[in-house]
């Protein structure tokens, strides 16, 4: 069930009305959890064990965790066994296959043999997203920056809720949990703002991204047949087309969560307007970033331990983000190339550019265009479909050469620089709040005309959003 | 209960009011913004390139001196109808020098007869036009959302549409449940969706044109392009031997709307006949149709005298024509069965002409 799809409509205008008419907060959480329930069951109802299983984890550990005073070694296990559990049901379903693959690789350049063992199992959706939703409960609960939750109820609800279920964002158990205990008014609800950032996430996902995704297919499908031009077009496009698509998601997940009295942090904010790595890292998949800098990076010893020890955790990070979006070696290089990107920066931050003094604007622009530049290389392997056709890409990429004689039409061109200016545009001047601020008749005409000619630029037949494979 | 203390305080009553006509408001200007939207740009979208009908009707078109005689109708005309064979069928009964055009496409529907009726009668060369009674409309709602389904859903076929549902010979609810795949269609239509989407984004590989062999005027035998769907029906044909003669039961049995279904027809021969061209119907064999088609041909026989009928689907008239091993599934002839259908369809299309029927047994008047 996508969001962009008319039963989704139908499934939340039936939640929505239910949780709007209920006054008991017990049983407005009781009907989200089952409506998310039966929303993850309308791709595999099989999955809703894995669910399960997590949740049951996660409410042991915190119960644990309850019972225990911090530092207690018994509590310190539990949450081991928790995080463990939950990874090892991620890794199964995720990892099982590339590592053995890789095992057997690695064994044959040593110059021994081995037998490689693969499980014909298939990703379910979602799994990387609710699994580290159910580590944030457990982590947070043991450090004490949230209560463990008496009721399973509260803590199934936390990790299954629909909006932010399949593809994010990933949402703490610190930010949402206490959102729970109080029940959602209506009169906090902002209705128009809701709708309108809605309708900004549809326009991104089913007007732009789902338009572009043709052309983004045929040049990563066979990138030789076409000229250098063409290529960087395709690279640039998917460049687009992954922004559109995953913040498209994020908006439409925050809307309905908010429509629901639920607010979640924002996802992205403007990133290709990133003057440095670092910074594209704060406006990109803010949630992911973020935990893994607060789950990952700083547990690491993150900037505390020295620059070289710091580099080294940049890089695990980074590494380890990348195979969070998959089992192969292209998102390795992927996360290896933002890591690299991140330590070259933090050198030429302390040996180079801490001797000039601030460029101004020019420095941000080119700061902005190297950065995009970047990216723009690591998207080529986080799109490509093997590593072959990764370094294939990224030549023509980085020499403008390729022996290929077909072209994308005309108007990808014209369409890409109006992109470029749309997305400027937007971090300048916010569409949603302009809309959201108009006087309750002006928006429902505003919303209805919107709705209507948007309705008419989306492409015949759905297609899934880009995250949920992750 | 929220929504009870809604209802029972005036203030948040009138808010609720309040809610419902801003969302009223937004529907309304969604949908004038939506079907005004979808109009303009049907205007200016190029017709879709459609299996079997577009590279009929481009032939058709630039083959106007070519064909006299033109058969307009389903995958029962597409199938069953062998241009060379009615034309040696004319010729032994005495009608030489038919030059025949099959212009049959599967899953017709009365929209789309009508559509392409018109382009038939513009055609000079065309001296008679033999119609077969149309589907009324897509089966389901899924196939309302197809893109030929879609290009008949325009506003300007509705009165087609409607007329075609209406008068199908079926019951009241049937008719009523056909009526809402008919509204689900417009609707989509209306909606816009993908018009703009495919004007701005063009296709960077479109795909080929479709083609379509003439060497037999239109004719292909079911089974000669096999599919999975044809496969399956001929798969459930050859499995089910009873099936066959338990369809055979259907004839004499009698289906409501008939009456209707036969003023429908009518109403589209006259038109035919209008246009200055000779018009006739043809009822084509249909096992799963014994009791329908059977009976408006002979009710259009029996309401218009001076019309000619064609109406092959009578077990007891064409006995020959409902052997099981002519036929390839419930509803079509095999090539075989297709011969000996076009060959008598021929002689009497020549009866017809000549005067000669024999009064309605035979198919003819």
């Amino acid at each position: 069930m996508l969001f962009v799809e008319l039963r989704f409509f139908a499934f939340f205008a039936v939640v929505f009305g239910l949780v709007w008419t209920l006054k008991s907060n017990e049983w407005r959480k009781r009907v989200l959890t089952l409506a998310s329930y039966v929303f993850y069951g309308a791709w595999d109802w099989r999955f809703l064990g894995l669910i399960l299983f997590v949740t049951a984890v996660s409410y042991a550990v915190g119960a644990v965790a309850e019972h225990r005073p911090p530092g207690d070694q018994r509590r310190k296990t539990a949450l081991t066994f928790g995080i463990v559990a939950a990874l090892g049901v991620l890794g199964l379903f995720k990892y099982f296959n590339f590592f053995t693959d890789s095992f057997v690789d690695f064994a044959g350049l040593m110059g021994f043999s081995a037998s490689s063992v693969t499980l014909d199992l298939v990703l379910p959706v979602g799994i990387s997203f609710y699994t580290f939703q159910a580590i944030s409960y457990m982590v947070d609960v043991h450090r004490g920056d949230v209560a463990a939750r008496r009721s399973v109820l509260d803590v199934a609800f936390y990790i299954a809720f629909f909006p932010q279920l399949v593809a994010g964002p990933i949402v703490r158990a610190a930010t949402f949990i206490p959102q729970m205990d109080t029940p959602r008014r209506w009169a906090d609800v902002s209705v128009r703002a809701c709708l309108a950032l809605f309708l900004v996430g549809f326009i991104k996902k089913a007007c732009v991204s789902d338009n572009i995704a043709p052309y983004v297919d045929l040049i990563f499908a066979d990138p030789s047949s076409y000229t250098a031009a063409s290529v960087v077009g395709g690279v640039l496009l998917y460049a687009v087309q992954i922004y559109c698509d995953f913040s498209g998601y994020s908006d439409m997940a925050i809307a309905t969560a908010g429509l629901l009295g639920y607010r979640f942090p924002p996802n992205f904010d403007s990133p290709y307007l990133s003057p440095n790595i670092q910074d594209f890292w704060r406006r990109w998949h803010i949630s992911l970033s973020s935990w893994l800098r607060d789950y990952l990076y700083i547990p690491l010893g993150g900037n505390r331990r020295g620059n070289a020890r710091r580099d080294v955790n940049l890089m695990t990070t980074m590494l380890l983000g990348g195979l969070w979006h998959g089992a192969s070696m292209n998102f390795v290089i992927w996360g290896g190339l933002h890591g690299g990107a991140l330590i070259v920066e933090r050198l030429w931050n302390t040996h180079v550019a801490s001797r000039f003094s601030p460029m101004g604007w020019i420095g941000a622009f080119v700061g902005m265009a190297v950065t995009f530049y970047w990216v723009n290389l690591a998207w080529i392997f986080f799109r490509a479909p093997t590593l072959e056709e990764s370094f294939a890409i990224a030549k023509t990429y980085l020499t403008w050469s390729s022996p290929g004689t077909e072209t994308l039409p005309v108007p990808v061109w014209p369409m890409l620089a109006a992109l470029g200016l749309f997305h400027y545009a937007a971090n300048k001047i916010d569409a949603q709040v302009l809309l959201a601020r108009l006087a309750p008749d002006r928006f429902a005409i505003a919303y209805g005309v919107l709705a209507a000619v948007s309705l008419s630029f989306v492409p015949l037949g759905y297609r899934p959003f880009i995250y949920f494979q992750f | 209960m929220i929504l009870l203390d809604t209802l029972s305080d005036p203030a948040a009553r009138r808010t609720l009011i309040g809610h419902v006509r801003l969302i009223g408001l937004f529907a309304l200007v969604f949908a004038v913004v939506c079907a005004t939207l979808s109009l303009a740009l049907r205007s200016v979208s190029p017709a879709p390139d459609m299996l079997v009908l577009t590279p009929k009707l481009e032939h058709f078109q630039a083959n106007t001196d070519k064909y006299d005689t033109v058969f307009l109708g389903t995958s029962r005309t597409f199938y069953h109808i062998i241009p060379d064979l009615v034309e040696d069928g004319a010729a032994d009964a005495g009608c030489p020098g038919l030059s025949v055009y099959n212009f049959g496409v599967f899953g017709l529907t009365g929209a789309e007869q009508d559509w392409l009726l018109d382009a038939v009668l513009e055609a000079d060369g065309v001296r008679q036009v033999i119609l077969e009674d149309p589907l009324p409309q897509p089966r389901e709602f899924a196939e309302t959302m197809t893109e030929r389904a879609r290009y008949f859903s325009a506003p300007a076929g509705y009165d087609a549409a409607i007329d075609s549902v209406s008068s199908y010979p079926e019951s009241v609810p049937k008719r009523i449940f056909r009526s809402g795949i008919f509204a689900f269609g417009a609707a989509y239509d209306l909606s816009g969706v993908g018009r703009g989407s495919a004007l701005a984004f063009p296709e960077a590989q479109p795909p080929a044109p479709h083609t379509f062999d003439m060497s037999e005027d239109g004719f292909e035998a079911l089974g000669d392009k096999m599919t999975d769907g044809i496969q399956a029906r001929r798969d459930e044909f050859l499995s089910n031997p009873d099936g066959f003669t338990e369809a055979l039961d259907l004839y004499g049995r009698t289906s409501p709307n008939i009456d209707a279904r036969a003023a429908y027809m009518i109403g589209k021969l006259r038109k035919v006949e209008a246009a200055g061209k000779t018009a006739a119907l043809y009822i084509s064999p249909d096992l799963l149709e014994l009791d329908r088609t059977a009976q408006v041909g002979k009710r259009v026989a029996e309401t218009a005298p001076g019309l000619s009928v064609l109406n092959f689907n009578r077990p007891d008239a064409y006995p020959d024509l409902f052997e099981r091993d002519v036929w390839y599934d419930f509803s079509h002839l095999s090539r075989s069965g297709a011969e000996r259908l076009s060959r008598k369809a021929g002689a009497e299309l020549c009866r017809a002409q000549t005067g000669t029927g024999e009064g309605g047994v035979n198919a003819i008047r």
